[in-house]
């Protein structure tokens, strides 16, 4: 069974121009899926989509093997959880602790299980301290702190990330980045993550590339990589580990790419060793 | 003029339980003519500081100096009215702040609350919109119609055709893609560089931050922990692991080979240069 199933979807804002243009893609179970396109390409759209916040004009949407419409969009709504760009309107409760619980009251948690589960949850992203705090009074990064643990407390099947790391600092971001790789390896949930770091995109399993509402290329981070003058005409970049190992490779130096650092480190200490 | 504050300090609601000490006595001299960056982690301090730069807060003691304006506990908006045409603040997410019917109205809105004439508010919005990028068939575009990229160059127009000599980013790049990101940077570069803008960037790119910027200050719990230039700043690992900031990746891989038996020193922030170290390192044993 398939997390997603996109077929022939179209929609549009205005009924005049269609910003979602035919697309179609699979994203399977358990997978980690990144999104990438230029600004404008569609990506948030689809992820407004994919949880019936918008509906389409033609096409289908399944999610985790359900068709998605009128009867079937709360359903559905309890396997699928979205962290959004802007934090701000996200927000429920009064305080950090209580929007949490917000999620949890909704999928039926008991209520002896919450504060655990509220601890732990705010404890993963570094806002524990912050339970009582009042959630329009944090600052951006920490806000999207709230709304990310608001979605961890609940682990629903499938997360939906829509450039939910811009507010972050570089450290808040990898240690939030860190907690959606452990959900995907340990708990074996579906990350959908719409991105513009491109090392992010290198670390996932899956690349959907949009580009003007439709899709432009899908596969493996590295055969997206390889076509990087495509990439270039849609205002996409690589990542610098590639670029370097690119450079490695006009030397003479590496005889295949990598896309990590990691594996440019592993890559040259074979090197070092063999000579 | 530069920019100084001296003993800088901000409590937000004080005497209630909400009370907050977002900055605690900051004294600095920001460069004129320069690009500083301000980093630091969420909470920092660095937006409350830079809210101070046109007196959308007043400091609960201490002071600020810009131009020739002095903000001090109690100055009042009205006597500095006009240094808000000289300090062009830009938040994060500027777009959500754009409200007129076409893009033109909007960046006119500006220099009309500042008493220009309509028709001249006009031909300056006209003006102002190639410098960011986008041609005058958007003048009576929506500006909702743009896409999150465009929009944010609309908003940042709002503020240029104010003509500030003092620029203040807050983000100005999240959420853009790699090439929006790296037009945006170019932008605000040609603006130092031809226009002499000071420029003042909070960013938590530190890819750009390396790139772009002539100084660094670094905000920890509404303190500065660090004024370096940007030079220095990138070749001490430590401190930037020490204040909880992500290194560029060129800084992370020179860490990694590093702690695998190569020897890159720290003063190379290039990558042609580490690429001639690594393949000399690599080829040492032929």
């Amino acid at each position: 069974m398939d997390a997603v199933n996109i077929k022939d979807l179209v929609f549009s804002y205005d009924e005049q121009h269609d910003t979602i243009k035919g697309i179609s893609f699979v994203i399977p179970k358990g997978s980690y899926t990144t999104i990438i396109g230029h600004n404008g390409s569609g990506k948030s759209t689809i992820a407004k989509l994919m949880i019936g916040l918008l509906e389409a004009k033609s096409g289908t949407i399944e999610i985790l093997g359900q068709k998605l419409d009128e009867s079937t969009v709360y359903s559905i709504r309890d396997h699928v959880g979205i962290v959004f760009q802007n934090p701000d309107n996200q927000f429920i409760g009064s305080t950090v602790a209580d929007d949490i619980a917000f999620g949890l009251e909704n999928h039926c948690v008991p209520q002896e299980k919450m504060q655990a589960i509220i601890e732990e949850s705010a404890a993963k992203v570094n806002m524990i301290n912050y339970l009582d705090s009042e959630p329009t009074k944090l600052s951006g990064g920490q806000k999207q702190r709230v709304a990310i643990a608001g979605i961890l407390a609940i682990e629903p099947e499938i997360i939906i990330f829509d450039e939910s790391t811009s507010m972050l600092d570089p450290q808040g971001k990898k240690s939030i980045n860190e907690q959606i790789k452990k959900l995907h390896e340990k708990k074996n949930v579906t990350i959908i993550s719409i991105t513009h770091d491109m090392e992010e995109v290198a670390q996932s399993e899956h690349v959907i590339v949009l580009k003007d509402g439709k899709v432009a290329m899908s596969g493996k981070p590295m055969e997206i990589f390889d076509k990087e003058e495509a990439l270039h005409e849609m205002k996409l970049d690589i990542p610098f580990a590639l670029k370097f190992s690119k450079e490695l490779k006009k030397e003479g130096i590496f005889d295949k790419n990598e896309c990590t650092l990691e594996g440019v480190v592993e890559a040259l200490c074979q090197l070092k060793q063999m000579n | 003029m530069s920019i100084k504050t001296n003993e800088l300090t901000h409590i937000y609601n004080p005497g209630t339980p909400f009370e907050k000490l977002a900055l605690n006595g900051i004294t600095l001299n920001i460069p004129k003519g320069k690009v500083t960056a301000i980093i630091g982690q969420t909470g920092s301090g660095k937006s409350t500081f830079v809210q101070h730069l046109n007196a959308l807060l007043v400091p609960t003691s201490g002071s600020v100096d810009i131009e020739n304006y002095h903000i001090q506990p109690g100055t009042k908006i009205k006597d500095i009215k006009e240094l808000r045409k000289k300090v062009g603040l830009v938040f994060q997410f500027p777009e959500y702040q754009l409200f007129e019917e076409t893009i033109e109205k909007d960046i006119a809105f500006g220099p009309k609350n500042f008493g220009t004439s309509e028709e001249e508010a006009v031909a300056l919005a006209k003006k102002v919109l190639p410098i960011v990028g986008l041609d005058d068939r958007y003048l009576q575009r929506s500006p909702f119609d743009l896409s999150g990229g465009q929009k944010r160059r609309v908003a940042i127009a709002g503020i240029l055709v104010l003509e500030p000599n003092i620029l203040v980013l807050d983000e100005p790049t999240a959420g853009l893609d790699p090439q929006g990101a790296q037009e945006m940077m170019t932008l605000f570069m040609d603006l130092n560089k031809k226009q002499g803008k000071t420029v003042l960037l909070v960013s938590h790119d530190m890819e750009h931050v390396k790139d772009y910027c002539d100084h660094v200050i670094v905000f920890d719990q509404g303190k500065v922990k660090i004024e370096s230039s940007v030079k220095e700043f990138f070749q001490h690992p430590e401190w930037m692991e020490n204040i909880g900031i992500n290194p560029p990746a060129i800084i992370r891989l020179k860490k990694m080979l590093n702690e695998k038996g190569f020897c890159i020193p720290d003063d190379v922030l290039e990558m042609d240069t580490l690429v001639k170290i690594v393949k000399e390192q690599v080829k040492t044993y032929e």
